[in-house]
């Protein structure tokens, strides 16, 4: 994602032997992606404008009708907004979050520090369905949380099967893969800057936004899209949280190829996601590093 | 297409004829078509299913050398995995647990081999009334409403009870289930199972009075334990089983009948061990792999010889005031799934 | 936040910090903290309940469950420790050149393939499985290579999707690397893959390591790809758990989970030595 700048190259023959270098290192890994990403993803475009049968199943055609389906149904184009406002918002809780923990990570000096930020790596490996069930014993009618609500007299409080929910689940998923990559960005920032800034007369406030936060952004940026994408696929968090009546569209696309084997629908509903996410993404960088850039 | 509707009318004697004493023994002389040495593999659910299935039928077929491999799924994930295989002319899985509604679809999707009786030695033994071309039935349970004795003071009669503003959200349902709830709703508010709209019509009103959903059948027992919810359509293996497990709800009949299901085995048509997936059916329709069905999770064996002991055929036993059984149009309801599930997300789940 | 300047002269480390370090900026870092930590901790405290429900409070406390969540989980464990070591050293060993590549040869070329090779980290998990389960059963058909349900489809699938993890940390570990050893040993006479392994691959030793332990990892706890791609009677460890939930949910997924983090845990500690692996999701 950070791969611009090309290097002025002094000759032709240089430049030959480069290119033969570079595609002996590119080749392989660039063939597993053809292969198994782009082939089996075409095959996915195709199948989006067949014609779904209830007994034949798919009927080859070239029809747009599962696009128009999506975009006519006010319960599919719901599902989706649900997804981005889930999305955006748990990106938004990641980044309040995430940057005064990495800030303090990235600026402490301890020989702690190397456990702890091994501490922070750690929940990355925990699978979603079983940090799934640690939210369960909070969240659900004899829950935790419900538990000390009544106690305290605050009434019943369940956060199982609610938008709220899945939220604080996915933030608790992304949060980690935020703090890493923030800590690092942090970290790359110089500290006399600050200082430099401060020692003019520059409140500490200010040295933050004027030179740590510009400093910071491309790097906030690629983690902030990273968890962006997580979360707008989504699939064991809504379901195991956010229960039956909560539809994202991961699980959407999945059901609908699974339960209901319409393929050409499921494959569409798959190609809207990508593609919204994909747009929003670019859009976003394009807004906030391009005004960066003019600023 | 056949009309599947022989369960209509079953009347209570001649069903629990078979359920409890042995009527026609046939003896099992499966010796001539089992393979030597090979193996199966067996798609099917997880949990008590599979497992009864290991303890089961597995050892019959370890006397006959085939060893069995078993794939387990949820019915929807192995459905569409045998959709998708449908076209290869080698299958990875030889025969699969469905019930007969997903049979009737991978039957009209051409995925399904058709049974030939004359390799299973015991396919005289099996109900008349269930025999089918494409699926081997296997056990079989009735929908009954259950409810907690504790919240619900009154036992219900029929599936008016779900609407009664007494139970406002505290009606629950699983949402695997949903079909069979709405044909109950059908059955009770058109007069039959075929009457999908009377169905939908039924269930909005269900949902408007507070229907609680749950994914998975461990959370539905749970809600019933902590006094969630109160009163359910289930079939009525699954309340026996809760009951065995401790959990205090009764079951009542409802007075506009219960519709049967009826779940079994298929073979798809490009399974790679033909003959082992029939020595396998034949084994999970012998008497002794049937009770452990019925004992465990309260299903009604398919074979009118399964010898049930008296304690058991007694609980399995349908109430003296014999309520209708009934059987949906197999044909019709499997081509109208896909728009069915997707109303109930819709119209359901959605709108809670 | 406040505005108040201190003066320039008083401005120490703890000053300096000062606006990060007030009860705002506290709040949120003990809030994200929680929700980080709060489902791992649970899932430890639950693994000693007694009950074969999850009801809080428990009835009693008891380690049966760890005894036994080995034995059945056994087989998938297996399977997913042999998966994930199988697609780590594949993606390894296609990812760690790429990596070189891209930082090395920087133009409109490798710029597009770059992204091609990230591109597996921004699609649905669910989109990819099932296209690649279709697209296999087409190919089989009309090759009748018997590839659906393989372990060799299995195992591409999970480089495909820790390719990019380690070709962003690869990318993150060169940023920095001084090139002009490089230029050194080629000018005397080195050939260029001679540089890469005597020189290049020193230097990205830690980033290695990472990666290959990111690739392992996220291999190890796929749960979308491997749904439709395992073979009949085969089980990854996610697909067991989630298969064991469906029908029950005791205290036995919790003791499972425990293990693997004690086990994850460990071998974090071992490698952080000499890898630093907070750096590596850059």
């Amino acid at each position: 994602m950070t791969l611009a700048a090309a290097t002025p190259l002094p000759s032709d023959r240089r430049e030959k032997g480069h290119l033969a270098a570079a595609s002996a290192l590119l080749t392989p890994a660039t063939a597993v992606v053809a292969v198994m990403l782009v082939a089996p993803l075409l095959l996915l475009l195709r199948m989006s404008f067949n014609r779904f049968d209830p007994t034949k199943l798919m009927v080859e055609a070239a029809t747009a009708e599962n696009y128009t389906r999506f975009f006519g149904d006010a319960y599919y184009t719901d599902v989706m907004i649900t997804t981005v406002v889930v999305a955006l918002s748990s990106t938004a809780f990641c980044l309040l979050f995430g940057f005064p923990i990495a800030y303090r990570l990235a600026r402490w000096q301890s020989r702690w520090k190397n456990a702890v930020m091994l501490l922070m790596v750690l929940p990355l490996f925990v699978s979603s369905t079983v940090r799934s069930i640690g939210w369960m014993v909070l969240f659900s009618h004899g829950g935790v949380i419900n538990l000390a609500a009544t106690s305290l007299g605050l009434g019943t409080m369940t956060l199982m099967q609610t938008t709220t929910g899945v939220i604080i689940g996915i933030i608790s998923i992304n949060l980690p893969y935020m703090i890493l990559t923030l800590q690092s960005v942090v970290e790359g920032i110089d500290e006399n800057l600050e200082q430099a800034a401060e020692s003019l007369g520059a409140a500490p406030a200010r040295a933050f936004w004027r030179i740590v936060w510009p400093m910071a952004l491309p790097g906030t940026m690629i983690a902030a899209v990273l968890c962006f994408i997580l979360a707008m696929n989504a699939f064991a968090t809504p379901v195991l949280i956010g229960g039956p009546r909560f539809h994202m569209m991961a699980p959407l696309l999945y059901w609908e190829f699974t339960a209901n084997n319409n393929w050409p629908f499921a494959s569409a509903l798959a190609l809207i996601l990508m593609t919204t996410t994909l747009v929003m993404t670019v859009l976003a960088n394009k807004l906030i590093l391009g005004r960066q850039a003019r600023a | 297409m056949i009309k599947n509707t022989t369960f209509d009318r079953i009347s209570r004697r001649n069903f629990i004829a078979g359920a409890s004493a042995g009527a026609v023994a046939v003896p099992f002389a499966g010796q001539s078509f089992a393979q030597s040495g090979g193996s199966v593999t067996v798609g099917t659910w997880g949990g008590d299913y599979g497992r009864l299935l290991r303890e089961n039928v597995d050892p019959i077929m370890a006397d006959k050398a085939v060893r069995v491999v078993q794939d387990v799924g949820d019915s929807d994930t192995r459905m569409a995995k045998t959709i998708a295989q449908r076209i290869l002319p080698r299958g990875a899985v030889d025969v699969q647990c469905f019930d007969n509604v997903k049979a009737q679809a991978l039957r009209n999707a051409d995925a399904l081999l058709p049974i030939d009786p004359a390799k299973l030695p015991s396919w005289n033994a099996i109900r008349p009334e269930a025999r089918d071309p494409y699926i081997v039935p296997h056990i079989v349970s009735a929908q009954v409403i259950i409810y907690d004795p504790e919240q619900v003071d009154e036992p219900p009669t029929d599936l008016d009870a779900l609407l009664s503003p007494k139970y406002k959200g505290k009606v629950g349902a699983i949402i695997a289930n949903y079909y069979a709830f709405l044909m109950a709703g059908a059955l009770y508010r058109g007069g039959s199972l075929d009457d999908y709209e009377a169905g939908k019509s039924y269930l909005k009103d269900v949902n408007a009075n507070g229907l609680r959903l749950y994914a998975q059948p461990e959370a539905f027992t749970q809600a019933f334990k902590s006094k969630e919810i109160a009163i359910a359509v289930i079939w009525q293996a699954r309340s026996i089983m809760w009951q065995n497990a401790g959990v205090r709800i009764e079951s009542a009949w409802p007075k506009s009948g219960a519709m049967l299901y009826v779940s079994g085995l298929v073979i798809p048509k490009n399974a790679q061990n033909k003959d082992a997936a029939y020595a396998y059916i034949e084994a999970a329709l012998q008497p002794k792999a049937q009770q452990g069905f019925a004992e465990n999770m309260g299903y009604m064996p398919s074979i009118a010889n399964a010898n049930l002991p008296p304690n058991l055929a007694k609980r399995l036993e349908l109430p003296p005031d014999a309520p209708k059984l009934v059987s949906p149009d197999l044909d019709k309801l499997a081509r109208e799934l896909p728009a069915m599930s997707d109303w109930w997300k819709k119209n359901i789940e959605y709108k809670g | 936040m406040s505005d108040t300047a201190p003066s320039a002269s008083s401005l120490g480390l703890t000053e300096k910090l000062e606006w990060l370090a007030r009860p705002g900026a506290t709040a949120l870092v003990v809030s994200g903290l929680i929700t980080v930590f709060a489902p791992l901790i649970l899932t430890v405290y639950v693994s000693f309940f007694d009950d074969k429900v999850i009801v809080f409070p428990p009835q009693g406390y008891s380690l049966a469950w760890y005894g036994s969540s080995i034995p059945q989980f056994i087989s998938p464990l297996l399977t997913s420790l042999k998966l994930a070591l199988l697609a780590g050293g594949l993606s390894l060993l296609f990812g760690v050149p790429a990596g070189i590549a891209l930082s090395r040869y920087r133009n409109r070329g490798t710029q597009g393939i770059g992204t091609l090779l990230l591109a597996p980290l921004t699609i649905p998990g669910i989109a990819i499985g099932l296209a690649i389960y279709v697209f296999a059963i087409t190919v089989e058909l009309r090759t009748e290579l018997p590839l659906a349900g393989s372990m060799a489809l299995l195992v591409l699938a999970h480089v495909l999707i820790t390719i990019p993890w380690v070709i962003r940390i690869c990318l993150a570990s060169l940023t920095n690397h001084d090139r002009v050893t490089e230029e050194a040993a080629a000018s005397l006479g080195a050939s260029p893959p001679r540089v890469i392994w005597r020189v290049t691959l020193p230097a990205m030793r830690n980033g290695i390591v990472a990666s290959g332990f990111f690739a392992f990892i996220i291999s190890f706890e796929n749960l979308e790809i491997s749904l439709f791609l395992v073979s009949p009677g085969m089980s990854t460890l996610p697909i067991a758990i989630l298969q064991y939930l469906e029908y029950r949910l005791d205290p036995l997924i919790a003791a499972i989970s425990v293990l693997q983090i004690v086990g994850i845990g460990a071998i974090l500690f071992a490698l952080g030595n000499f890898a630093n692996l907070g750096r590596v999701a850059r």
